[in-house]
């Protein structure tokens, strides 16, 4: 039951404030990068208004820029395997514990996720160092003779991706086991199934939605960050968000900058929205199969 | 089974086996942010973790460099400010959303839910470059707008939460009794949702507070927020006590903020909801 009457006049007088502070403070600002991003740029004279896809095709022919768009990918894609595969403990933990244990943990998740990540990044940067507490830890059980090379590494990008982004992956996959009735597992169990294959054959498929979600969720976010690969990686292992700022801050070339940014954006949601394509197609051949089934019959 | 007393010892030693799995990832998760804290103590004059000696004096440091203490500031001015903006917006924006069911709350969730989902670096530029042309580039108040936007989708998505779980009802027996609207929100809904503006307040804070992507583009020599202050000085010291000091202090305000928002938010409750 709704309390208002659906009235476009109440509607407004609620949303009218924010739609107008939002046009011009956001929605304008993002339809002039893409604008922008079709002028050219010359260092003498500065920004000159064209509609030319030019710096689109400098990016997509360079082997520089693309070798850099796809080490953004790769980090990216190895930081949504790595939390999917820590988070599943997390969020069965996270659903059968209670009180401090349950605040504890999930204020352990959101920490790295609300501390500046300039800070967080700055913290690995001590770690992770040639002399840091993980290589003397490393050496000192003797796992390694030699101190391993972290820092401006592809593996210590990862790294501290999986440590920030490990959340979304948590709370995703806790999301959809919320929803499992206990007594299917238990049916299960009392059939003969080991824990292992009533895990296999009966949770895991059932928490597929919220590992989805999550895998999107710490896709995109891995793709667009910014302190935690700049300051790990630093200009040794460039992504493309470095490039980006880079090119506006220091080159002051903003038609390229919004064009890398547009190549960035249309990556990151082109990738969502063809798994979100795949879903749906995949639901439909579902239902046509059944509807065949039933014709036959 | 379970009543078998090896079946009981398994499920024990399973139960304790996932503890100490959860507890090596908490210390993971703690590492870095431990490392600031504890590195700051430091009484060497170059950053080294564990520290070495223990001593304040990197934050008394910290009161000879106005340039810190200015960021610090306007960080915190930034973001209060910015954090009452969203909760004002969001409160708006989340009755606007459950309580009239029209197509246009499509247009609503397009321009004012989705800053969030785009990259950081993609909305900074945005702002640098629209921002610089609407006269406002480099100032304190283009920070405060765009920190606006930024925070706002987390304030909204909260709020959204206290709005779901107060009865209609209840504004509408007010109405009958003859109270405007505005009234009837103002004294029945908004104490009802009190704790999920504070919930959205801290979010949003938190989120301004520590935002780098954003400030970093429209930064000027005047606009320095603390997130943008470490960076640069990181590029040229980063094994500097101090620097360790400042970040340390940045982690504090957080934790104060994060202890205030996990003691309004019924957790059991943010769960339900997120599951459903």
């Amino acid at each position: 039951m709704r309390l208002d009457t659906i009235s476009l006049k109440g509607w407004l007088a609620l949303a009218l404030v924010p739609l107008a502070i939002f046009a011009v403070f956001y929605v304008v600002p993002v339809f002039q990068l893409f604008w922008l991003s079709l002028s050219r740029f010359d260092p003498s004279v500065g920004i000159i208004p064209a509609v030319d896809p030019g710096y689109f095709i400098e990016f997509l022919t360079d082997g520089y820029y693309l070798g850099i768009l796809g080490r953004t990918v790769f980090v990216s894609l190895a930081a949504t395997l790595a939390t999917a595969i820590l988070a599943y403990p997390l969020a069965i933990y996270l659903l059968t514990s209670k009180g401090w244990r349950q605040t504890s943990l999930l204020v352990a998740l959101v920490l790295p996720l609300v501390t500046s990540s300039i800070v967080v990044s700055y913290g690995w940067l001590i770690l992770l160092g040639q002399k840091g507490l993980v290589n003397n830890l490393a050496m000192g059980l003797g796992i390694t003779s030699e101190p391993l090379q972290l820092m401006y590494t592809d593996t210590g990008i990862v790294i501290g991706l999986t440590h920030v982004l490990l959340v979304f992956m948590s709370l995703s996959i806790a999301a959809s086991m919320q929803g499992i009735d206990a007594n299917l597992a238990k049916a299960a169990r009392s059939l003969g199934a080991t824990p292992w294959t009533t895990f296999r054959k009966i949770t895991f498929p059932l928490t597929l939605p919220g590992l989805r979600t999550g895998c999107l969720l710490v896709f995109s976010l891995s793709m667009s960050a910014y302190a935690t690969p700049v300051l790990i990686g630093g200009s040794r292992r460039k992504v493309l968000s470095y490039l980006i700022y880079q090119q506006s801050s220091s080159l002051l070339n903003w038609p390229f900058a919004a064009a890398m940014a547009v190549v960035l954006l249309v990556s990151t949601l082109g990738i969502v929205g063809l798994v979100r394509l795949y879903e749906r197609v995949r639901k439909n051949a579902a239902r046509h199969g059944a509807v065949a089934v039933e014709a036959g019959r | 089974m379970s009543h078998r007393p090896d079946g009981n010892l398994l499920e024990k030693a399973k139960r304790g086996a996932l503890a100490a799995y959860v507890l090596l990832l908490a210390i993971f998760l703690a590492a870095p942010i431990v490392a600031i804290t504890l590195g700051s103590l430091t009484a060497s004059n170059y950053v080294s973790f564990p520290p070495q000696g223990l001593t304040l004096k990197w934050y008394a440091a910290i009161f000879s460099q106005p340039v810190y203490l200015r960021a610090l500031l306007l960080s915190l001015v930034i973001a209060c400010l910015s954090a009452t903006a969203a909760i004002v917006i969001g409160v708006l924006v989340a009755l606007a959303l459950h309580r009239y069911p029209t197509r246009l709350n499509v247009l609503l969730q397009g321009f004012v839910l989705t800053p969030v989902m785009l990259p950081s670096i993609f909305i900074g530029l945005a702002f640098l470059i629209s921002y610089t042309r609407m006269g406002f580039g480099g100032s304190a108040f283009g920070l405060f707008a765009a920190h606006v936007v930024v925070a706002t989708p987390f304030a909204v998505s909260l709020i959204l939460l206290g709005v779901r779980g107060v009865n209609p009802v209840l504004e509408m027996a007010a109405r009958s009794l003859g109270a405007s609207p505005w009234r009837a929100r103002r004294l029945i809904t908004l104490p009802l949702i009190a704790w999920s503006m504070a919930a959205g307040w801290s979010f949003a804070f938190m989120m301004s507070f520590g935002s780098l992507e954003i400030s970093l583009f429209l930064n000027t020599p005047k606009t320095v927020t603390l997130p943008v202050a470490i960076y640069t000085a990181l590029e040229w010291s980063p094994l500097d006590p101090m620097l360790t000091a400042i970040s340390s202090g940045l982690v504090i305000v957080t934790l104060i903020v994060l202890l205030l928002l996990v003691r309004t938010v019924k957790i059991d409750q943010l769960m339900k909801r997120g599951g459903q």
